[in-house]
């Protein structure tokens, strides 16, 4: 067993390959290589054999490279932390097992590129949802009344009341804000909530020629609920969210 | 918060690319090409931390942060904002880069008992993303 093993960071077409010196994750920072199998190629580094804990800067490392290397490039984003065993595993268990699996994704994704919008409502939200539900008014008053002790259950009843006024809410406006986007992407996918207040965390699959189109369509979103929410948003990025093999949903 | 990258236009915050560790995370953490069993880097409380995150909106202490919040609704009619939950444990566990910090948010936000692990909807339109 050999004391280093293979750090993989993505999977591209070995002809738009481009020549990068930097150094990759890992105590080592390794100098990226490139692992080939037929017209497709590997982008890896050398890491330590065994187990690897992930620092900050890793976690970043990882992603600035598939960043750096995805103007005019078709790249397909390895998962943070994949590792084989050597070069040769790559080749075979990677480019060559799965050939056709990743031509066709590359196809699929040649000229796209992922766009994440985070929609997060004001706190002020809840003026809203005081207003708009009389019960939460009014158990909001009864609990005004009471010391924090004595008004505990209520005070998470009301709580309560609220987290569920307010995803009535979230449901309705993400809804709103996906039918006014999603006619200038390609594919899109809902991901976790990042917080309490959050109305939406999406990643979307843009065509690059219509990236200007689709931040013409975010702004204005943005701007009609400016005093409602806030926006962030994020790319363009390597289409971490749309890269599943087989068996998996992204393309099913 | 870092923003070094992002700027205001418009109405929209923008940041080139993913700007603080959370955002990192929910970038690469559970999305990309997986081959295999070939994923084994130990991200050791990281991950945990960004799960919990994702729990916390259906516990009882964030009914009681709302019930805070609404409490004082009219009272003070300056809106000041709760805190930034995900963002302030972020930075904290930038900082610390190690176990200790980031399981030390974990039992502070959930109490160190293990809760089921909700994953992220994966398909469009499934759109209630949370609890």
């Amino acid at each position: 067993m050999s004391t280093l093993e293979t750090y993989v960071y993505g999977v591209l077409h070995v002809d738009t390959a481009k020549v990068v010196a930097t150094s990759g994750v890992g105590p080592l920072m390794g100098p990226l290589r490139r692992v080939t199998h037929g017209s497709l190629c590997a982008l890896v580094s050398d890491v330590p054999a065994g187990e690897l804990t992930a620092t900050r800067e890793d976690l970043f490392r990882h992603t600035e490279i598939l960043q750096s290397l995805m103007h005019g490039t078709t790249i397909l984003p390895m998962r943070f932390g994949t590792i084989m065993p050597d070069d040769e595993t790559v080749a075979s268990r990677l480019l060559e097992a799965r050939e056709d699996e990743l031509e066709q994704l590359l196809e699929e994704l040649d000229g796209r590129v992922e766009l994440t919008l985070r929609a997060v409502y004001h706190e002020s939200i809840l003026g809203e949802v005081v207003a708009e539900t009389p019960e939460i008014a009014h158990l909001n008053e009864r609990v005004r009344e009471q010391s924090p002790e004595a008004g505990y259950y209520e005070r998470i009843r009301l709580g309560e009341l609220v987290a569920t006024s307010l995803q009535a809410k979230r449901e309705r406006d993400a809804g709103a804000i996906i039918d006014h986007l999603q006619p200038h992407a390609v594919d899109m996918m809902i991901g976790a909530p990042q917080h309490e207040r959050a109305v939406l965390n999406a990643a979307f699959l843009v065509d690059e020629r219509r990236i200007e189109r689709f931040d013409a369509a975010a702004d204005a979103i943005a701007r009609s609920q400016a005093e409602r929410m806030r926006f962030r948003y994020t790319g363009p990025v390597p289409p971490f969210s749309f890269v599943e093999l087989e068996g998996s949903t992204a393309w099913g | 918060m870092s923003v070094t990258a992002s700027q205001q236009r418009g109405y929209l915050q923008r940041s080139p690319s993913p700007s603080g560790l959370y955002d990192v995370l929910d970038l690469i953490l559970d999305k990309g090409l997986v081959i295999d069993v070939y994923v084994r880097v130990s991200l050791i409380g990281i991950e945990i931390l960004t799960i919990d995150a994702r729990i916390v909106i259906a516990s009882v202490d964030t009914y009681l942060r709302f019930a805070e919040a609404v409490n004082r609704l009219d009272l003070t009619e300056q809106s000041r904002d709760l805190p930034e939950l995900v963002e302030d444990l972020t930075s904290g566990a930038a900082r610390g880069k190690g176990r200790g910090v980031l399981q030390g948010a974990k039992e502070a936000l959930v109490g160190g008992d293990d809760k089921e692990k909700p994953r992220p909807a994966r398909r469009r339109r499934t759109s209630s993303d949370d609890e």
